[in-house]
């Protein structure tokens, strides 16, 4: 299917041929991956050892996992989901506002229902 | 009039992206998850209000065990990453690995249900059904919306790797298994939060 | 795959034939945008007609004290179906439809980002419609008020089902709308169109549907709880087994709250629009327009719990919202400025575009000062649930949203229709409507402050609210004698000759710089934008139209569909199901037919995503017969 409605398209289609040069570019997003997808198995684990030790008090598990859950949902929006991919950035802001609304939401329905 | 398509044209790199339409799809994605991030995000506002309106039912606490959550936890997570590994295949034009880490991302997504329904099965064993209190109601919701959007995933991604073996890589699959992936990536990072504070800050009270 | 190309292609050429069949075909398959707004326009018109005979139903109940027109409980049927109907099924698809109309043109683009979720969005929104107001006719319509709030809501009867599951229904493809002009407007602008040279209806359209993109889901959610409390015996909104109702007020608002400003916006960019046209002049102010709008937007979705003051929330929060609400006016009064200033000086045409336009600025400043009465929190306790209220919004609501949807009818139907309406008979209309809404609606503060409170069947004699009340229900009939002379104007339209002129105002916008009638790929060469105004700058520099940015080619065109039909059909089948399950003993007749009809719309889409079918293309031979457009 050919798309001729801007010429744009036309530009962006030309991409260079696989060269050697590209064989190492994919080898370190492959790279990329697997340490992202390790740190974040690494966040999981922190995150049940946290809560599971008799050790560590809730007071401070609680924050803390919360903090590690925040981290590894960033790792997965840049590095999975290809947020660092160039002219992403509408995707960045529309992901954002997302979320700070879904803030709003949740701080409200968790402070602002009296009983 | 031209409406063949030819896979010759693409060229490693973004073949997701060589047509407005593959742009449009993945944006209009995003969107949409933007708008689901609001989605769960009144879901679990919900279940934070309600989870200690037990009714003298079963609480979070008497509830929830760790193992069956970690296993749901890792299992999701490695079908993120395979997903992520399909998307990369495609971008290589690799049509066998891309079919295959897709398919290990489906199997994948259908063990996690299997355990989800285990899981819920097992929690009505205990005395908590869906009508026993305002916390289970709020808990079987958001959790099974969840289970839903795994289901509706499950089937999209099989769908696309039926239509692949049609017809291969070309421009119109592209963009089609790039925000399938998308939104099985979205899927895991509600999970995140979800086994974060659904399940283990219930468990710590 | 090449059949399936040859078959679109002969579907198109058979849906130029004229019997009806084909013709009825052709709209039911659409996904051209301009015809979706046709659509969408006569979907909203339809439902304005049925939710104004409604208000004129309440009025008349109202006219005299212990008046016996209705009775209470159709009184409370009449209340709900109004306020529910004229947001989610008139003023919304109307402003859609207004959208679908000019938003592509504006931006030089050949089609919406996403023609077939288009179609669906408005097949959806008209099955969710029909089902709602089926009601009507089973087992009595909703009667819990537009808010729905529980218990009462979970309390009612039946047709509270059919509020929530066909408000479902519409609001997906409301939803499915907004991303598809977010998309369209980000995507598809033609080249030159940077963000700051848009034109100013779609930078509305964009601030617009994001919003919706982010106070829908609320609502779903809101819905889905509702749904299974009442149909799954859920505990959600259950006080006796822990429910909460503030849950619900909470998430409604979350999505209530930006809902208004989902209707006044689209009519603020229509504002924008249409008095620099009419005034001769460029908008005054461009980019702190731009900037009050996103402000808008965005301080519009914090302010929700301001419909919650007399709750009980605490002095804390209450504060919060009510400094983030007079917030707004701020914005909001920047806009009313620049309108102003952009007619100072002009050489202004009193077209009735324009004077709806023009009158649009006090009525809705009206309403905007008493919605900063009503944000300080200890006279909202005074105000709270009075007509004060009921005239605060209507204020904003018909003195900004209708007003601005009025002057955008008038000022798009050349394009939409190729024909102008009626200037005399708008102008009648535009006058009677005016009165009537300033008649109805003022009265109503001071009813409110006499301490009338809203949702009441009847009222007292000897109270001292019969002539405001009478003087309120005149003022309906005048609104209504508009609304009749409106139709009698599109009647009359229909029959005049297509116009000649494809630039009947002398637009500034690219809307305008189209053949008359568009074709159906809008611009046989896409345009280069060099200008904000861009075809108004091209006119001034003496050129005919816009210089071309790329060659005479093939047009890629999507193909028709009856999907779209077919999948809001299956979900409107299912929801009826769902909605039957008060009227049966066993749950399983309901539940089956809920089941067939889900699975029904999921195998109708997984056909559609399975179907190989890229569109067609229309060559340039067939092209270069017609009116090129862009290079005439």
């Amino acid at each position: 299917m050919v798309d001729s409605n801007l010429e744009k398209d036309v530009r962006q289609r030309t991409t260079i041929p696989a060269s050697i040069k590209e064989e190492q570019q994919h080898r370190q997003t492959y790279k990329k991956l697997i340490v992202s997808f390790i740190l974040m198995m690494v966040f999981t684990l922190c995150s049940f050892y946290a809560v599971l030790s008799e050790s560590i008090p809730a007071s401070f598990a609680a924050p803390f996992i919360v903090a590690l859950a925040i981290l590894q949902v960033i790792l997965q929006l840049v590095i999975f989901m290809h947020l660092d991919d160039k002219g992403s950035g509408y995707q960045a802001i529309i992901i954002s506002f997302g979320l700070i609304f879904a803030l709003a939401v949740v701080a409200c329905l968790l402070f602002l229902i009296w009983w | 009039m031209q409406t063949e398509v030819n896979p010759s044209k693409l060229t490693p790199g973004h073949p997701e992206k060589s047509t407005l339409e593959g742009r449009n799809k993945i944006l209009g994605v995003w969107f949409f998850l933007g708008g689901e991030c609001v989605l769960f995000a009144s879901l679990m506002g919900t279940y934070l209000g309600l989870r200690g309106s037990t009714a003298g039912g079963l609480s979070p606490q008497e509830l929830f065990g760790f193992e069956l959550v970690l296993v749901m936890t890792i299992i999701l997570l490695v079908s993120s990453l395979t997903s992520v590994i399909g998307v990369l295949a495609l971008q290589r034009l690799d049509y066998a690995k891309m079919q295959l880490w897709f398919g290990i991302t489906v199997l994948l997504g259908l063990a996690f249900l299997a355990c989800e329904i285990y899981e819920f099965v097992e929690y009505v064993h205990l005395g908590l059904g869906y009508t026993t209190s305002a916390f289970s109601s709020a808990f079987y919701t958001m959790v099974g919306f969840h289970g839903a959007h795994v289901l509706f995933g499950v089937g999209w991604i099989a769908a696309l790797i039926f239509r692949a073996t049609r017809i291969g890589i070309d421009e119109t699959n592209a963009p089609k298994f790039y925000v399938a992936s998308l939104y099985w990536h979205f899927i895991d990072v509600v999970w995140v939060f979800i086994f974060t504070i659904v399940y283990l800050m219930g468990m710590v009270g | 795959m090449s059949n399936q190309a040859v078959q679109t292609q002969t579907s198109y050429a058979t849906s130029s034939s004229s019997g009806f069949w084909s013709t009825l075909w052709e709209w039911l398959t659409t996904v051209d945008h301009k015809k979706i707004a046709i659509l969408y326009l006569l979907g909203g018109g339809f439902f304005f007609i049925l939710g104004g005979i409604e208000a004129v139903l309440i009025r008349i109940q109202l006219i005299y004290p212990e008046f016996d027109f209705v009775s209470g409980s159709t009184f409370n049927e009449l209340i709900t179906m109004h306020g529910t109907t004229m947001i989610f099924l008139a003023a919304m698809p109307i402003i859609i439809g207004l959208m679908n109309a000019a938003v592509p043109l504006q931006i030089g683009a050949r089609d919406v980002a996403f023609p077939f979720i288009n179609a669906l969005g408005f097949w959806l929104f008209l099955f969710g419609g029909l089902l709602l107001n089926l009601s009507w006719l089973i087992g009595g319509a909703p009667d819990a008020g537009w808010t729905a709030y529980v218990p009462l809501a979970t309390q009612a009867g039946s047709g509270l089902d059919f509020y929530l599951i066909g408000l479902q229904i519409a609001g997906f493809g409301t939803l499915m709308g907004g991303i598809n002009f977010l998309v369209t407007i980000i995507n598809m602008r033609a080249p030159g169109m940077t963000l700051m040279r848009m034109p100013f209806f779609t930078w509305n359209t964009l601030i617009t549907s994001a919003l919706i993109l982010f106070a829908f889901p609320a609502l779903t959610v809101a819905i889905f709880l509702m749904m299974f409390d009442r149909i799954f015996g859920a505990n959600f909104f259950d006080v006796s087994s822990g429910g909460n109702v503030i849950i619900w007020q909470h998430l409604f608002w979350i999505f209530g709250h930006p809902e208004v400003y989902i209707l006044i916006l689209p009519a603020f960019g229509i504002l924008s629009d249409v008095i620099p046209t009419f005034a001769k002049k460029r908008l005054f102010g461009y980019s702190v327009m731009v900037f009050a709008t996103v402000l808008i937007g965005f301080l519009g979705y914090m302010v929700w719990a301001h419909h919650m003051f007399t709750v009980g929330l605490g002095p804390v929060a209450n504060s919060l919202f009510a400094v983030a609400t007079m917030t707004i006016a701020v914005p909001t009064g920047i806009k009313i400025f620049n309108w102003l200033f952009t007619m100072w000086g002009g050489r202004i045409q009193f077209t009735t575009a324009n004077m709806f336009a023009i009158a649009f600025i006090p009525s809705f400043l009206i309403g905007g000062v008493t919605g900063i009465m009503v944000s300080v929190p200890p006279a909202d306790y005074q105000y709270h649930d009075t007509y004060f209220v009921v005239a605060h919004f209507h204020y904003t609501i018909v003195g900004g949203t209708v007003l601005g949807i009025f002057a955008g009818l008038f000022y798009w139907w050349p394009k939409m229709f190729n024909r102008k309406l009626n200037e005399t008979l708008g102008k009648w209309t535009f006058w009677l409507f005016l009165i009537g809404f300033h008649l109805t609606f003022f009265i109503q503060h001071f009813l409110g402050l006499w301490g009338m409170p809203r949702r009441v069947f009847t009222y007292l004699d000897g109270l001292g609210l019969n002539t405001g009340n009478f003087i309120s229900t005149i003022g309906a009939f005048f609104m209504t004698a508009a609304v009749i002379i409106f139709l009698v104007n599109i009647v009359i339209t229909a029959r005049k000759d297509v116009l000649t002129d494809s630039d009947p105002w002398d637009g500034r916008t690219l809307e305008w710089s189209t053949p008359i009638p568009t074709p159906v790929y809008n611009f046989a060469q896409i345009p280069r934008v060099r200008a904000k105004d861009a075809f108004w700058e091209e006119k001034m520099a003496g050129n005919k139209n816009l210089p071309p940015a790329e060659p005479l080619g093939p047009i890629h065109m999507p193909s028709p569909s009856f999907k779209p039909f077919l999948m809001s059909f299956w979900l409107f089948v299912s929801g009826f199901g769902f909605c039957l399950h008060s009227f049966f003993e066993s749950n399983v007749i309901p539940f089956t037919i809920g089941a067939i009809g889900l699975v029904l719309f999921f195998a109708t889409m997984l056909a559609h995503s399975l179907q190989y079918d890229s569109g067609y293309h229309i060559d340039p031979k067939d092209i270069e017969g017609q009116n090129k457009g862009v290079d005439a």
